[in-house]
C-alpha cells in the first residue's frame, strides 16, 4: 500500500513542470558550484602546500645566524585546504590562513580571504553545502506543500481516505515517494563528491564524507516531514505554501543573523588595539606578582648561587638564553590568558548561535557540516593551537642552544643548519573525526529534538487526516 | 463606487486579515532592533577609535615633556618613529552607517601606523567570531533588501488572482467599477501602507543612530528613504504583474518566491562568484612568503653585522650607536617597502577592479542594486574605505618622511617638532554627491517599476482577467 | 448492507442530524433529497467515517462504522460531487492507483475493461486527467467504484453540473451496479434523476427524514409537490 502511494507520488512529481524546472536550475547551480569549488580548492591547496614548503626551506637555508635572530625570523604556519573544504567552505573565508611563529609573541592568524573578496560576498557563497542547506529544501517545500492541502481542497483526499487507507499509510507513502524524487537530485551530488574526494585524498576522509551524507539525508527527511506536516494541517494549499515559505526564510536568513548579532551584543570581542594594549600592560606587569625584571634578577641570583659565581661572565652558560626563556614563559602565560578570554567570548557567541538553532534546523546542520568538513571555528582553533604548540617547542630549542652552547656576552655566537633541522619545521595534523563530532553535541541534539517533534506532530496529523470534525 | 470607498473597504479588509497588521508591526519592531544593533556596533568602533586617539595624544604630550627635559629617547627621531610612537588614524564617521554595516565589520576603521612599512599596519584586523561574519548582520539594509520583498509578496501575491478566485472581480465589474480601477486602488492601499511603515521604520532607525543632524545626514536619510521606497515599489509592481498573469494564487506566490530567490539570493551570489573568478585577488599566502624573503634579504643587505633581534631588543645593541642602529632600521624598512609596495598596490587595484565588475553587474538584480546603494549611502560598500586607505598610505609617507629626515640629518626632536607632527585628514563625505551618484540606479529602478505598472495595467484590461484561460475540466 | 439507527450529529448548538433511521438493502438505490444544510452530506460523512456521530449507530455490512472505519471504508465506493483526482495522471493510472489503495490489483486489460464499462471513450484512457471534462471525470469516478466491486456505493450530488446526456449515462451505470447487488445511497437535488434512478426516496429537512416513498409509487409531479411541501413546513 505504502509502495503504491509512493510510486504514485514519485510519478506525479516527475511529471510536475515545477519540479522539472527546479531540477534543471538545481543541476546547473550545483554544476557551477562544483566546478568553481573544485578549482578553488585545487588552487588553494597547491598554493598553501607550496608556501609551507617555501617557508620551510627558507628556515633551513637561512644560513648561520644567532639563534635568537632565527627565533625572531621564525616560521610560518599555513592552514592547509582540507579536502572537504570544496564541499563546505564554512568559516574559512573569514579566518586567517597564516600564523607567524616568532619569539615572545603569539600572533593570531592573518590573511583573511574575505578581506579581498567583493562586497557581495556577504550575500553568501554558492557552495554545494549552501545549495543542500538552503536551495534544495526550497525545492522540496515547493513540491510537497500541495500534497495534502491541495488534495483536501479539491476533494481528492476524501476519495483517497474513503478507499480504506489509513492516515499513517498515506503520510508515509507520500513521504517515501517525495523522498525518492529528492534523492534523484541528491544522490548524484553525493556520488560525485565521493568520487572527487576519493581521487584527491584516497580513503582518509571517507568516514567524514559518509557522516556528511547521512547528515544531509537526515536534514532532507526533516524538511520533507515538516513540509508534509504543514500541508496536512493547513486549511488550504495557499496557506501551507505561505507558512512554509515564512519558515524557510526565517530559518535560513533571519534567525541566523539575529542570533549572530545577539551573540555579539551579549559577548563582545575586544578590538585588536585593545587586545594588544592589554597584553602589553600584562607583559610589563609580569606574572605571579613579579615583574619580568624581578623574575630575571631572581633567576640570575639563583644561577650565580648554583654555579658559585658573582657575575654573568663567569657562568658556564649564557644567561641570555635563560632570560629569553623567562620572557617566553611570561609571554606564554599572558598570551594564554588573553587568547583564552578572547576564545571564551567567541565561544559564548557561538553558544547563543547554537541555542538559536532550536528555531532553525538548518543552523544546526550548518554547524555540524562545518565541523565534519574541517572548516569550522573549532578546526581553526585546532590549527592555531597546534601552531602555537610548535612555536613554543621551537623557542625552547633555540633558547636551549644559546644557553648551553654559548657564554654570556657572546653576541657573535652563531648557529647553523644543524640547529634549524633539530628545531624542525611546522607540520599540520588534521584532527580525527571523533574530535570533530564531539563538538557537535548541541547541534546534533537539536536535530534529534526536531526529528522527534516533527515525527510526533506528523503522527498526530496523520491520525486526523480522515476526520472532518 | 468612489475611490475613497474602495480605499476604505480595502483598509478594513486588511485590518480584519489579522496577519497584515501583525506583519507591519513586526517590520517596525525588527527595524528598531536592527537600528539598535547597528548603533551598538558603530558605537563600539567609534569608542575604540576615540580611545586610541586619546591615548596617542597623552603619549605625545608625555614625549613632548620628556623632550623638553632632554630625554634621549624622546629626542631620538629613530626611537620615537620605530619603537615608541604608533599613530592611530580613523576614517570619518558616516552619518547613519549603523543602518548598513556592509563591509564595516571586516574593514578596519582605524589603522595604527608607525614609521615601519605600510605592510605592517595595512593587514591589521580585529579578532572576530567568524561564524558571525559568515551569518551576516541583522541591519536595516538586510531588512530592506531581503525581508521587505517577502512582505510585499505576502501582501500582494493575490491582489488580482485572489479576487478572481473569490469571484469578487466579476462582482466589482457588475457594480460598474473597471477592473483596472478596482485593482489599482487595492494595490495603492497596500503599497502606501507598506511605504508608510517602511519610511517610519527607517526614520526611527536613523534617530536611534543619534547622528549629528547636518545637511549630509539629511541627504543620506533622504537617500535611504528614496532607495527603499523605489525598491518596494518595484516589488509591488512585479507582484501585480505576476498576480495578473498567474493561473492560481499559489502559482503567483511560487513565481514571486522564485523571483525573490533569483534576484535577492542567487544573482548577487553569482555576481560575487564572477567578480572573484574574473578578477581573482592576489594571493595573501604568496604575499606572506614574499614579505618574509624581502625582510630577510633587506636585513642581510643592510646590516650584515647586526642581527635582526636587536630590533626587538635595542637594550642589547651593545656598542652600536643608537642613531646608526635606527638608520639601518630605516634603510631596512625602505628596502622591504620597495618590494612590498607594488604587491600591496596589486591588492588595492584588485579591489578596485572587483568594484568595477560589481558596478556593471549590479544592474542585473534589484537586490544587488539596492544593497549597493544603501551601503554606499552608509559608507560601508568598500569604496569609501578604499579612499580612506589611500589617504592613510599617503599620510604614512608624510609621517615617515618627517622622522627619517630628522634621523638622516641627525636633528633631535624638539618640543616644536611635536607640535608640527603631520596631521591626518580623513576624506570627507559629500552627501549631495552621494545622492547624485545614486541617481542613475534609482532612476533605472523607477523606470522598471513604471514599465511593470504599465504592463500590469494592460493585463488588467484583458478579458482573460475575469474568466481565466480555457480549461476543459471546468465543463 | 447500509444502516443508520437513531443517527444524530450535533455541531455545538447546531443539530445537523436528528435521529436518522435508514436502511438500504443490497440492490437498492436510496435517493436522499433535501435543501443545502438538510443533513445529507453529514449522513454520508458519518457512513464514510469522516465524522463521528454524536449518538446512534451507522453500520456498513453489519460493521459499526465508528468502531472500525477502515474496515467499513474497504466495503464502500464513494463518488463526490466533483471528481478531481490527479490531473497529472491519466484516467487509467488514476483507476489503477485507487484500485491498489483499496487493496485490489487489476491487470491493465482489466482496468481498460472497467473504463469501457464506465463509458469512457478509449482515446481518453491514456490522456492526463487535467484535460477531461466533468462528465469524463465522473466516469473515472464510477470506474473506480466498479473496479473496487464495492457492495456499498455512496454518491454525493453526482449529477451536479452534468449535461442531460451525461446525467442519463450516469443513471444507467448506477442501475447496472444496483442490479449486480450493490446498495446505493445517493444524496441529490435532482428530483427527476432521483425518481428515474431510485428504488426509494427520502426527503430530509433540518437533519431529519421527513418523508419516504417508493420511487415507482409516486409520479414526478407528485414528488415535486411533496418536496416543496416539506421545504415549506414549519
Amino acid at each position: 500500500m505504502i509502495i503504491d502511494i509512493a510510486t504514485k507520488e514519485f510519478r506525479q512529481t516527475m511529471r510536475d513542470g515545477r519540479f522539472r524546472l527546479a531540477a534543471v536550475l538545481f543541476i546547473m547551480l550545483t554544476a557551477v558550484a562544483f566546478v568553481t569549488a573544485a578549482l578553488r580548492y585545487q588552487s588553494l591547496s597547491a598554493e598553501r602546500t607550496r608556501a609551507q614548503k617555501e617557508v620551510a626551506s627558507q628556515w633551513m637555508e637561512q644560513g648561520e645566524k644567532n639563534p635568537h635572530s632565527a627565533a625572531h625570523y621564525g616560521q610560518y604556519a599555513f592552514r592547509p585546504a582540507l579536502p572537504l573544504a570544496f564541499f563546505d567552505s564554512g568559516v574559512q573565508a573569514f579566518e586567517g590562513v597564516s600564523i607567524w611563529l616568532e619569539a615572545h609573541k603569539r600572533n593570531y592568524a592573518a590573511g583573511r580571504p574575505a578581506d579581498d573578496m567583493s562586497p557581495l560576498a556577504r550575500f553568501g557563497e554558492i557552495s554545494i553545502a549552501y545549495i543542500l542547506q538552503v536551495l534544495l529544501p526550497l525545492i522540496l517545500l515547493l513540491i510537497a506543500y500541495p500534497s495534502f492541502a491541495a488534495e483536501r481542497e479539491s476533494g481528492t483526499l476524501r476519495q483517497v481516505m474513503a478507499s480504506g487507507v489509513t492516515g499513517g499509510q498515506l503520510f508515509l507513502g507520500k513521504f517515501v515517494g517525495l523522498s525518492a524524487s529528492v534523492l534523484l537530485l541528491m544522490l548524484p551530488i553525493i556520488g560525485i563528491c565521493f568520487l572527487v574526494l576519493g581521487s584527491t585524498s584516497g580513503a582518509t576522509w571517507l568516514a567524514h564524507a559518509v557522516f556528511l551524507s547521512v547528515l544531509y539525508l537526515w536534514f532532507m527527511a526533516l524538511m520533507l516531514g515538516l513540509a508534509l506536516l504543514v500541508s496536512a494541517v493547513a486549511s488550504t494549499a495557499r496557506v501551507a505554501l505561505l507558512i512554509l515559505l515564512v519558515i524557510w526564510a526565517l530559518g535560513n536568513f533571519v534567525v541566523p543573523r539575529i542570533a549572530a548579532d545577539m551573540g555579539r551584543l551579549a559577548s563582545p570581542t575586544p578590538s585588536a588595539d585593545a587586545l594588544l594594549r592589554a597584553i602589553e600592560d600584562d607583559l610589563a606587569a609580569g606574572i605571579d606578582g613579579e615583574t619580568p625584571a624581578a623574575k630575571i634578577e631572581k633567576r640570575r641570583r639563583q644561577l650565580h648561587a648554583l654555579y658559585k659565581v658573582s657575575s654573568d661572565a663567569e657562568l658556564p652558560i649564557n644567561i641570555q638564553g635563560v632570560i629569553f626563556g623567562i620572557q617566553d614563559e611570561i609571554s606564554d602565560v599572558v598570551y594564554d590568558r588573553h587568547f583564552s578570554a578572547l576564545e571564551a567570548a567567541i565561544d559564548r557567541q557561538v553558544d547563543i548561535f547554537e541555542t538559536a538553532s532550536i528555531l532553525s534546523p538548518r543552523m544546526a546542520v550548518m554547524l555540524v557540516s562545518q565541523e565534519i568538513s574541517g572548516t569550522s571555528i573549532g578546526h581553526q582553533r585546532q590549527f592555531a593551537d597546534g601552531a602555537e604548540g610548535f612555536r613554543r617547542e621551537l623557542m625552547k630549542t633555540l633558547n636551549r642552544d644559546i644557553t648551553l652552547n654559548s657564554r654570556s656576552g657572546d653576541n657573535a655566537y652563531r648557529s647553523s643548519a644543524a640547529l634549524w633541522r633539530e628545531a624542525g619545521e611546522y607540520r599540520f595534523f588534521p584532527e580525527r573525526l571523533g574530535a570533530s563530532i564531539a563538538r557537535c553535541g548541541a547541534p546534533l541534539t537539536v536535530l534529534v529534538l526536531w526529528s522527534f517533534l516533527i515525527g510526533a506532530l506528523a503522527w498526530v496529523a496523520a491520525r486526523h487526516l480522515g476526520k472532518l470534525g | 463606487m468612489r475611490s475613497a470607498d474602495i480605499l476604505l473597504s480595502e483598509l478594513t479588509l486588511l485590518r480584519r486579515e489579522q496577519i497584515v497588521p501583525w506583519v507591519l508591526v513586526g517590520l517596525l519592531l525588527a527595524t528598531i532592533f536592527a537600528g539598535f544593533s547597528g548603533r551598538m556596533i558603530i558605537d563600539e568602533q567609534r569608542a575604540g577609535a576615540l580611545g586610541a586617539r586619546d591615548e596617542a595624544r597623552v603619549l605625545i604630550d608625555s614625549l613632548k615633556q620628556q623632550a623638553a627635559a632632554g630625554s634621549e629617547t624622546a629626542c631620538s627621531p629613530g626611537a620615537v618613529a620605530y619603537s615608541v610612537l604608533s599613530m592611530p588614524v580613523s576614517k570619518t564617521a558616516t552619518p547613519l552607517e549603523g543602518l548598513a554595516i556592509g563591509q564595516g565589520d571586516l574593514l578596519p576603521d582605524t589603522y595604527r601606523l608607525s614609521a615601519r612599512g605600510a605592510h605592517t599596519f595595512l593587514g591589521q584586523t580585529d579578532p572576530e567570531n567568524s561564524l558571525r561574519l559568515v551569518s551576516g548582520n541583522f541591519d536595516v539594509a538586510f531588512l530592506v533588501v531581503w525581508v521587505l520583498p517577502l512582505l510585499v509578496i505576502g501582501c500582494l501575491f493575490d491582489v488580482v488572482i485572489g479576487e478572481r478566485e473569490r469571484g469578487v472581480l466579476s462582482l466589482a465589474l457588475l457594480a460598474g467599477v473597471s477592473a483596472g480601477r478596482f485593482i489599482w486602488h487595492k494595490w495603492w492601499t497596500r503599497f502606501l501602507l507598506l511605504a508608510a511603515v517602511t519610511t517610519v521604520s527607517i526614520v526611527l532607525a536613523a534617530w536611534i543612530q543619534d547622528p549629528a543632524w547636518t545637511a549630509t545626514t539629511a541627504y543620506v536619510l533622504a537617500g535611504w528613504i528614496l532607495t527603499s521606497i523605489i525598491y518596494l515599489a518595484l516589488w509591488c509592481a512585479l507582484a501585480l504583474v505576476v498576480s495578473t498573469g498567474a493561473g492560481s494564487s499559489e502559482a503567483a506566490a511560487t513565481r514571486l518566491a522564485g523571483a525573490w530567490l533569483v534576484f535577492v539570493i542567487l544573482f548577487p551570489a553569482v555576481t560575487n562568484l564572477i567578480a572573484g573568478t574574473v578578477m581573482p585577488p592576489p594571493s595573501r599566502v604568496e604575499l606572506t612568503a614574499t614579505l618574509r624573503e624581502a625582510s630577510e634579504q633587506a636585513d642581510k643587505a643592510i646590516a650584515a653585522e647586526r642581527d635582526r633581534w636587536f630590533f626587538d631588543h635595542p637594550d642589547l645593541q651593545g656598542d652600536m650607536n643608537r642613531r646608526a642602529y635606527y638608520l639601518s632600521v630605516a634603510r631596512s624598512e625602505a628596502g622591504i617597502e620597495k618590494i612590498m609596495a607594488p604587491l600591496l598596490e596589486e591588492f588595492a587595484q584588485n579591489a578596485r577592479d572587483q568594484q568595477r565588475v560589481i558596478e556593471i553587474m549590479k544592474y542585473l538584480s534589484p537586490g544587488t542594486l539596492t544593497f549597493r546603494s544603501l551601503t554606499s549611502l552608509s559608507g560601508s560598500d568598500g569604496r569609501q574605505h578604499a579612499h580612506f586607505r589611500d589617504a592613510v598610505v599617503a599620510y604614512h609617507r608624510d609621517w615617515r618622511e618627517f622622522f627619517v629626515t630628522r634621523l638622516e640629518t641627525d636633528a633631535p626632536l624638539t618640543v616644536e617638532d611635536y607640535d608640527r607632527l603631520p596631521t591626518f585628514v580623513a576624506p570627507q563625505i559629500d552627501g549631495r554627491q552621494l545622492i547624485l551618484s545614486l541617481s542613475v540606479p534609482l532612476l533605472l529602478m523607477l523606470a522598471l517599476t513604471c514599465l511593470l505598472c504599465l504592463l500590469g495595467s494592460r493585463k488588467l484590461r484583458s478579458t482573460h482577467l475575469i474568466v481565466g484561460t480555457y480549461s476543459p475540466g471546468r465543463g | 448492507m447500509l444502516e443508520a439507527i437513531g443517527l444524530t450529529k450535533n455541531y455545538g448548538e447546531v443539530r445537523a442530524l436528528r435521529s436518522l433511521d435508514l436502511q438500504v438493502k443490497s440492490g437498492e438505490i436510496y435517493c436522499l433529497l433535501g435543501a443545502n444544510g438538510a443533513g445529507k452530506t453529514t449522513a454520508l460523512n458519518i457512513f464514510l467515517g469522516f465524522v463521528l456521530a454524536t449518538s446512534g449507530i451507522a453500520r456498513i455490512d453489519n460493521i459499526n462504522v465508528s468502531q472500525d472505519p477502515i474496515a467499513t471504508r474497504k466495503r464502500i465506493a464513494y463518488i463526490p460531487e466533483t471528481v478531481t483526482l490527479y490531473g497529472a495522471l491519466s484516467g487509467l493510472e488514476n483507476l489503477d492507483y485507487f484500485s491498489k489503495l483499496s487493496g485490489i490489483k487489476h491487470s491493465a486489460e482489466s482496468l481498460r475493461r472497467v473504463l469501457a464499462q464506465a463509458g469512457l471513450a478509449v482515446e481518453a484512457y491514456d490522456r492526463p486527467l487535467q484535460g477531461y471534462s466533468k462528465g469524463m471525470r465522473q466516469k473515472v469516478g464510477i470506474a473506480i467504484a466498479i473496479a473496487r466491486d464495492a457492495k456499498v456505493l455512496l454518491l454525493d450530488e453526482p449529477t451536479s453540473g452534468l449535461d442531460p446526456k451525461a446525467s442519463n449515462e450516469f443513471s444507467q451505470l448506477i442501475l447496472a451496479m444496483a442490479e449486480r447487488g450493490s446498495a446505493i445511497l445517493m444524496a441529490t437535488h435532482d428530483l427527476f434523476r432521483a425518481r428515474e434512478t431510485g428504488s426509494r426516496i427520502g426527503i430530509m429537512r433540518d437533519g431529519s427524514l421527513r418523508k419516504e416513498f417508493v420511487a415507482g409509487e409516486i409520479g414526478h409531479r407528485d414528488l415535486e409537490n411533496e418536496y416543496l411541501e416539506t421545504m415549506q413546513e414549519g
